[in-house]
């Protein structure tokens, strides 16, 4: 999902970069409130952005043979909300952007808004509505961390198409050309990232019941 | 549980290994699981050929070995962090529970 450095026409930098900054502010804000009231919290962050530094360094095969990876998004959206996880990824991109020439310092308003605002946003509203209908914790957590997976890759294919509009069909004929490169190479990685989520939150729930008590149901205690 | 973690376990290697066995390993004049933003930037190319783009990136790993180092480094950093948080908790949970079997 990341859009190259300098694929973007300055207009669209600064507009996106503007877009991504207000909900930036609110989670800076929010996650020096959330460790000032809880010093647990810190320990959880580190989880939830360990989470996601793995996930985006993981490059998957896909069946159209070309790779892409998951986000890790969903996981810590579930755990501290999506403002403040808005925060992390914005980390995550701006290290890929400087060290390993992924995305860029340009392109980071556009790719922060995909990945951590779009993604984790996407996923909490999906969380939130299946929890409220009473789907499965497990269920819930999958449909949550894949679809926002997803949402991600769809919401950069738009982004390039606004940039790029396809001299005959326009923006949604560049959408049309862009989702084909991204969203269905990203199916069946957005279900990987899905089962991880939920064999992560798994441990989690067994091994730290405490440290998520007020999120997640604990699992009874193994061999008690 | 673990029964549930390990079919997850297993469908996630699954999904990365199928792919590799569907696809063709050669295809005409092109880089088979190359990246898919790299395939983006070329449909750019092909939209807008001659493009200009905006900025390179201020730094590029210097090769495709120190690339891979580096993204190593990210996953192993990750990896950590995550394991030593649910490792301390495991611990201290472990702990506690011995502390209350004692008294």
């Amino acid at each position: 999902m990341h859009i190259m450095e300098g694929y973007l026409p300055a207009a669209h930098c600064i507009g996106w970069s503007a877009a991504a900054l207000p909900f930036l502010a609110l989670g800076v804000k929010r996650l020096s409130a959330r460790l000032r009231d809880d010093p647990e919290a810190r320990l959880l962050l580190g989880a939830a952005g360990g989470f996601a530094f793995v996930l985006s360094a993981l490059k998957l095969p896909s069946v159209t043979g070309s790779c892409s990876h998951p986000t890790g998004i969903g996981f810590g959206t579930v755990l501290f909300g999506p403002s403040i996880m808005s925060v992390v990824g914005c980390v995550v991109l701006l290290f890929q952007a400087l060290l390993l020439a992924h995305g860029g310092l340009t392109t980071l308003g556009a790719n922060c808004f995909s990945m951590a605002i779009a993604g984790s946003f996407s996923a909490w509203a999906i969380w939130r509505v299946g929890r409220a209908v009473g789907l499965p914790v497990n269920v819930t957590l999958f449909l949550a961390a894949s679809l926002s997976d997803l949402a991600t890759y769809c919401v950069t294919s738009l982004q390039l198409a606004l940039a790029f509009p396809d001299p005959v069909g326009g923006v949604a004929g560049a959408a049309v050309k862009f989702l084909g490169v991204f969203a269905i190479t990203q199916v069946p990685l957005a279900i990987s990232e899905g089962l991880l989520t939920v064999l992560v939150m798994n441990l989690l729930r067994s091994h730290a019941g405490e440290a998520v008590a007020g999120v997640l149901p604990a699992f009874r205690e193994v061999g008690r | 549980m673990k029964v549930q973690n390990t079919l997850l376990g297993l469908g996630v290697v699954a999904l990365a290994v199928i792919p590799l066995v569907l696809v063709s390993p050669v295809r005409k004049g092109e880089a088979v699981f190359g990246g898919s933003d790299d395939r983006a930037t070329q449909l750019i190319e092909t939209l807008r050929p001659g493009y200009q783009r905006l900025m390179t990136p201020l730094w590029t790993p210097p090769g495709s070995e120190v690339e891979s180092l580096l993204f190593g480094v990210q996953s192993a950093l990750g990896a950590g962090a995550l394991a030593y948080c649910l490792g301390y908790w495991r611990g201290r949970r472990t702990a506690r529970r011995d502390h209350a079997a004692r008294d």
